[in-house]
């Protein structure tokens, strides 16, 4: 471990300081009932960092092993991340089931169109693939994620402070992931001597910030929220085509008015 | 890869204002209530007051108020024939907006949604949307003649009919569709 700079040593302790709070909380607030994905995907991160101590511990930081260890581990925590932050917006929509089935399209076409660019510019760049790889996964699982609550904002679907925390953070990690894969890889290619510590120093903090307010939202219980009643199927097949009718007809006067055909004599 | 960089922070920006967005929900839909029966107000459609509008924007109104009166007045119906048409472009919008809301909200609480019914309405409200800043824009600033609308009358006339009769229709429906969905619910049927 000497090889790690003492400052990263500080963050570590600090955020799996802060990831035993968020843990206590989901235990004593009883959130693990309802999260239970979320519950393991911080006892995950937990294993994570007592593994990595490990490994650095005894290959060293800088070593291939320690390496493919991190990136061994690293595979398994982004899976759990997935399923909780699938977990989190699955209790938002799960009284919209039609919401929730446009979600999922909505999710898949997101991943499509992210999961190819990532794999062609992997391709170009073969000794940057995992990275590139990594980059690829979170730039996904943001573009997923904020589509999803857009569409929640669209829809107006109301959502409890703590899952609109939990998504957010997943949210900004993730992209915080994406602007310092990104870092690394120029500032390696500049010859930048400590490139590996921006990124460490970039990562750790915003995972630290995420966690904090992680903690700060989970004290709170979540809101029990009364279950909307669906309409029958038939209500939206009749009354959607007549809507876009009359919102078309609405348009087709605005479309009078923008070609000005109405000077026209 | 400076220039990858900058794509990046550029693209990690955008999601971020996206991400804000999304989270900061309006004051007055946080309640996640669906109230469908508000949508069926018992007021005229906008669409209606065409007529006015038209009488409002006459040329023989203007000319004659340009032969027989002062510049001064000419200059003043010129400016309120500006901010009547103004302000119907934002009646127009309203009317769309309600009839968005009432479409939403039918989505929301129905099981299954149709991916191109409701991409259509998206793509109609883009359109819409932009139109009406274009065109506001241009009426604001002198930029557009305000229309004779003349020939739009006639057609205008036809959809305030259509869309006063059809927007109430709407509402009852909705409103009466989760009435019905509220009692088989409350006799223990699955209303869905």
């Amino acid at each position: 471990m000497a090889t790690l700079p003492p400052f990263i040593l500080l963050l570590w302790a600090i955020s799996i300081v802060v990831q035993l709070t968020v843990l206590f909380l989901l235990v004593g607030k009883r959130h693990f009932h309802s999260l239970p994905l979320f519950s393991i995907y911080i006892v995950l991160n937990l294993c994570q960092a007592a593994f990595l101590y490990f490994v650095y511990s005894q290959f060293g930081y800088n070593s291939d092993v320690a390496r493919q260890m991190f990136w061994i581990s690293e595979a398994i925590t982004l899976a759990a991340q997935t399923l909780a932050a699938t977990e989190v917006l699955h209790r938002v929509l799960r009284a919209y089931s039609g919401i929730w089935g446009l979600a999922w399209r909505l999710i898949a076409a997101a991943v499509f169109i992210v999961v190819c660019y990532a794999l062609a510019s992997a391709g170009r760049t073969p000794e940057w693939r995992l990275m590139i790889a990594d980059r690829g996964y979170h730039l996904t699982f943001a573009v997923a994620l904020i589509s999803c609550l857009l569409l929640v904002r669209f829809y107006s679907i109301p959502v409890d402070p703590v899952y609109k925390t939990i998504l957010g953070g997943f949210c900004v990690f993730s992209c915080s992931s994406v602007v310092a894969n990104t870092l690394l890889q120029a500032l390696f290619l500049r010859r930048y001597p400590r490139s590996a510590d921006v990124w460490n120093y970039l990562e750790m903090l915003v995972f630290i910030g995420v966690q904090i307010s992680w903690a700060v939202a989970l004290r709170q219980p979540v809101r029990a929220e009364a279950k909307p009643t669906l309409l029958p199927p038939s209500t939206y097949e009749r009354l959607s085509p007549q809507v876009n009718a009359r919102l078309r007809a609405l348009n087709d006067l605005l479309s009078k008015l923008w070609r000005l055909e109405v000077l026209r004599p | 890869m400076t220039g990858a960089l900058l794509a990046f922070l550029f693209i990690v920006t955008a999601l971020l204002l996206s991400l804000r967005w999304a989270l900061h929900a309006p004051r007055k839909s946080s309640a996640g209530k669906f109230d469908l029966a508000s949508l069926e107000e018992s007021g005229r459609r906008h669409a209606t007051y065409f007529a006015l509008i038209k009488q409002a924007a006459s040329r023989e109104d203007m000319e004659f108020l340009a032969r027989r009166g002062s510049r001064a007045i000419a200059r003043r119906a010129v400016k309120e024939r500006r901010h009547v048409a103004l302000k119907y472009l934002t009646q127009l919008r309203d009317d769309f907006q309600r009839l968005l809301r009432l479409a939403r909200a039918v989505a929301a609480l129905s099981p299954a949604v149709g991916s191109r019914q409701e991409l259509q309405q998206l793509w109609l409200s883009l359109v819409f949307t932009w139109r009406y800043q274009v065109i506001r824009v241009g009426f604001y600033y002198g930029l557009l003649p305000i229309p004779q609308l003349n020939s739009l009358s006639h057609m205008v006339s036809q959809l305030a009919v259509q869309m006063e009769t059809s927007m109430k229709e709407l509402g009852e429906r909705a409103a009466m569709a989760v009435k019905m969905a509220s009692t088989l619910d409350g006799n223990g049927l699955d209303a869905t």
